[in-house]
């Protein structure tokens, strides 16, 4: 369990906070998506977590330990797999793990066995002699997940790490993050691509310019991707508005109008078309469809990053 | 303490150590070179000394050579070049280092030239002329040669030569000793006023060496040494006069090779130390590798600590390696080893520049965001403040920013500001203090110029501690 408390990042004086007074929890048995574009401030609120970076104010506590003020503790249930993959390039995988498994206290032949089921469950046990630099960027960030496992921590910090991979990839990763779910750790998932999150996450938080702009739940997640009216009308005023608003819920997006949440099905949808013709309305782009999540996505988040 | 243990094993086995310790211990082997051939034993050569003597009989002069070099060590397949009568040869000396010829000739007087080089006019430098007379040729003849004490660079023993015709009696001479002061009235060498030391007992051609260290002997004083034909003789058949421990004392050694390594070791442990430094730490922080270190149960502080031990651990042990070595080298040469007070003040000489260096591209490392920068810093700062420093750097200073005039107390008081204020300059003041020598070679009082034990102690301490310390209270805080 992870609580972050008012979580601000400022990197620099003259620049906007990378992470502004983020409040989230993520609960045991949950995996949490963290949707943003680049730059939004995923990874900031990750490493803050994991404790490489301090929070300029706030509070990240891990199962009731402060990150910062307690930072051994804390990190004693953190699993962190990072973005990019950055290993000393000059280790082997076994000594290495070895090392992170002392600040854990292991040690003894339990780690000796516990290193190599690892190496053989992430499949680079045949690898085990040659030097990290040597591996492949699915090599590395197979071993990015073996050594956030080593400390058989509650709580994983999932930075970007479906991204890259292979359809198979995916999927098996999928797989084991949902049984770390069913194990009742906690994940956090970050992304920049919400469709990604689709399938896998519990609830999405959505991030912007380093602010929380919404969490997503799991039953409004399905509901996204639902059937929706986009509308082009050259004369527009307030009577096509009280029109639209009759069918469901308008959202505008440039002047193309967007109308969500049908009253009507989708089927009949040209029945709103036909009224705003009756009404001498001059409708130059009319269509039905189902607005898949990305376009939800950027409709929350677009207009840049930063 | 695994992780401790981890970044030691990490650092000694890394690449840059290993090249360091090679690097460290070159230039021990070099150093060391220098030295013993300096005191080589082995070289003979033009330099070789002649023992020679002579029998006759029944129309045959015999003549012996005996060849040795300043250790007494025989040398052996030495050409000796001789003329007489107009006759030239060149014979070699045996692996024993003795040559016998023979000369036919039953006139009374006969005359033997010889020589180390080729020669072919007597009046050539290097002959040396050899009277043989048969008169003379049957009694016992003897030669008291000073060498140097075989695996040291100056002490010095007797090697006493010894020829008789009567090769099947033993004829006895009797060798004498005295403590002499070097100056004033010696008195005659003669049994009475002298010490017994050894009965010869000769027979055929042979030398016998005797190594004479009266205890107690003052600066100005040597040994005098006589052998007598009789206990109650009135004359020396043979003396000499010398002193059994050289000029170049223990102290002397191994302050010769404590500034040595001080000066030469404290040039390069500035690149050293700090390359390593770079290369074990900040090109890992720079890069980001520390990251996956640090979201683990550890405090940055603490991965500050361990990596900082094993790189000074690293390069001290590289160092005192690279002393060892040489240590083997001076031992081989002079018999002795470097004193443990110096050994021991070269160590800690080492630590307080490693350790400041280590700490100052640690401290480098927190603000510096990129590999090259850092690589930058650990550049400038080794090659200025460190090679360059006591060569180039601190003399322009003294004379072109200060003004000041080399030779004065008050130069030498600036240097040694200058050099508390510099890691680099550490080494200086600790051969300043142990030699109580100023740069310039004269003699001065180190205390008046504020060196002593305590102060030296301070400034290391100071050094050892500062930078690492404000590392670790910038770096645990920083991300
Ligand atoms: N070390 C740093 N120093 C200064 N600014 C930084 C630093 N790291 C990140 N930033 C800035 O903070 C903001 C958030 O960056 P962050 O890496 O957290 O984004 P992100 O959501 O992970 O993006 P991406 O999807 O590209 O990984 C960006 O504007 C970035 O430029
Ligand atoms: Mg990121």
């Amino acid at each position: 369990m992870i609580e972050i408390r008012d979580l601000t990042k400022i990197y620099g004086r003259t620049q906007k906070p990378a992470v502004n007074k983020l409040n989230l929890e993520i609960n045991d048995g949950e995996i949490l998506g963290f949707a943003g574009l680049n730059g939004a401030g995923k990874s900031t609120t990750i490493r803050l977590i994991s404790g490489i970076i301090f929070p300029s104010s706030g509070h990240v506590v891990v199962n009731g330990k402060d990150i910062v003020k307690n930072k051994i503790e804390a990190s004693k249930n953190i699993g962190w797999v990072p973005e990019l993959p950055n290993f000393e390039p000059n280790s082997k995988p076994i000594p290495l793990l070895k090392y992170y498994a002392g600040f854990y206290g292991l040690r003894g032949p339990e780690i000796e066995d516990k290193i190599e089921s690892l190496l053989k469950q992430f499949n680079i046990w045949e690898a085990r002699n040659r030097k990290l630099k040597e591996y492949s960027q699915g090599m590395k960030k197979r071993f990015s997940i073996a050594a956030a496992l080593i400390g058989d921590p509650q709580n994983f910090l999932f930075d970007e790490t479906l991204n890259g991979l292979d359809p198979e990839g995916v999927r098996n990763m999928r797989d084991f993050m949902v049984k770390l779910k069913k194990d009742g750790k906690c994940v956090f998932l970050s992304s920049h691509i919400l469709s990604e999150l689709e399938n896998v996450a519990d609830r999405i938080a959505i991030i912007k310019k380093g602010e929380l702009i919404k969490i997503v739940e799991r039953n409004e997640l399905s509901s996204l991707g639902s059937t929706v009216v986009k509308v082009r009308i050259e004369n527009m005023d307030k009577g096509a508005m009280d029109i639209l608003e009759k069918y469901g819920k308008v959202e505008t997006n440039g002047n193309l109008l967007i109308v969500k949440d049908l009253t009507i099905s989708s089927t009949e949808a040209r029945k709103i078309n036909n009224e705003l013709a009756k009404n001498d309305y001059d409708v130059s782009q009319f269509e039905v469809s189902g607005e898949n999540l990305e376009e939800y996505f950027l409709g929350l988040v677009g207009g840049g990053g930063q | 303490m695994r992780d401790f243990l981890y970044d030691l094993r990490r650092t000694f086995t890394g690449k840059f150590t290993i090249i360091s310790i090679i690097i460290v211990i070159l230039i021990a082997v070099g150093i060391g070179f220098l030295f013993t051939s300096a005191t080589s034993t082995s070289s003979a050569g033009p330099s070789a000394l002649i023992d020679n003597s002579y029998t006759y009989s029944n129309g045959t002069y015999n003549v012996t050579f005996y060849a040795f070099n300043q250790y007494g060590t025989p040398a052996g397949t030495l050409p000796i070049y001789t003329e007489h009568n107009g006759t030239f040869w060149t014979n070699n000396t045996q692996p024993n280092g003795f040559l016998n010829l023979k000369i036919n000739s039953d006139s009374s007087f006969e005359l033997l030239n010889y020589s180390l080089s080729p020669f072919n006019s007597t009046n050539h430098l290097d002959v040396q002329p050899m009277v043989l007379s048969q008169k003379q040729s049957n009694e016992l003849y003897v030669n008291i040669n000073i060498i140097k004490k075989p695996g040291t660079t100056n002490s010095r023993e007797i090697m006493v030569y010894y020829s008789t015709s009567n090769v099947s009696q033993a004829q006895s001479a009797y060798l004498y000793y005295k403590v002499v002061n070097v100056t004033g009235n010696q008195g005659p060498l003669v049994p009475s006023n002298m010490t017994y030391y050894a009965t010869l007992t000769t027979k055929g051609v042979g030398v016998q060496v005797f190594d004479i260290n009266p205890a107690n002997m003052g600066a100005a004083q040597q040994v005098a040494v006589a052998v007598f034909y009789a206990k109650n003789a009135t004359f020396a058949s043979s003396e000499a006069q010398y002193s059994p421990t050289s000029a170049l004392t223990k102290i002397g050694i191994a302050l010769v090779s404590f500034d040595a390594f001080a000066e030469i070791y404290g040039l390069i442990i500035p690149i050293l130390a700090s390359l390593s430094a770079y290369f074990y730490f900040g090109k890992d922080r720079a890069n980001a590798v520390l990251e996956s270190v640090i979201t683990r149960p550890v405090t940055k502080g603490r991965i500050i600590l361990s990596r900082y031990t094993a790189n000074v651990g690293s390069m001290i042990v590289a160092f005192a390696i690279g002393v060892a070595i040489f240590e083997i080298f001076l031992n081989r040469a002079t018999g002795y080893y470097m004193s443990l007070p110096y050994f021991g003040s070269l160590i800690w000489t080492y630590f307080v520049e490693i350790a400041a260096f280590t700490g100052l591209i640690y401290l480098a490392s927190q603000f510096l965001k990129t590999q090259g920068a850092i690589l930058g810093v650990v550049l400038a700062l080794s090659i200025v403040f460190g090679i360059l420093w006591s060569i180039i750097v601190l003399p322009l200073i003294l004379t072109e920013a200060l003004h000041l005039i080399s030779g004065t107390n008050i130069y030498t008081h600036y240097t040694i500001i200058l050099n508390a204020l510099i890691p680099a300059g550490y080494p200086s003041l600790v051969v300043f203090y142990i030699g109580q020598i100023n740069a310039f070679g004269s003699t001065v009082n180190a205390a008046s110029f504020g060196i002593t034990q305590v102060s030296l102690a301070v400034i290391g301490v100071i050094w050892i501690i500062l930078p690492i310390l404000a590392a670790f209270v910038i770096g645990r805080r920083r991300d």
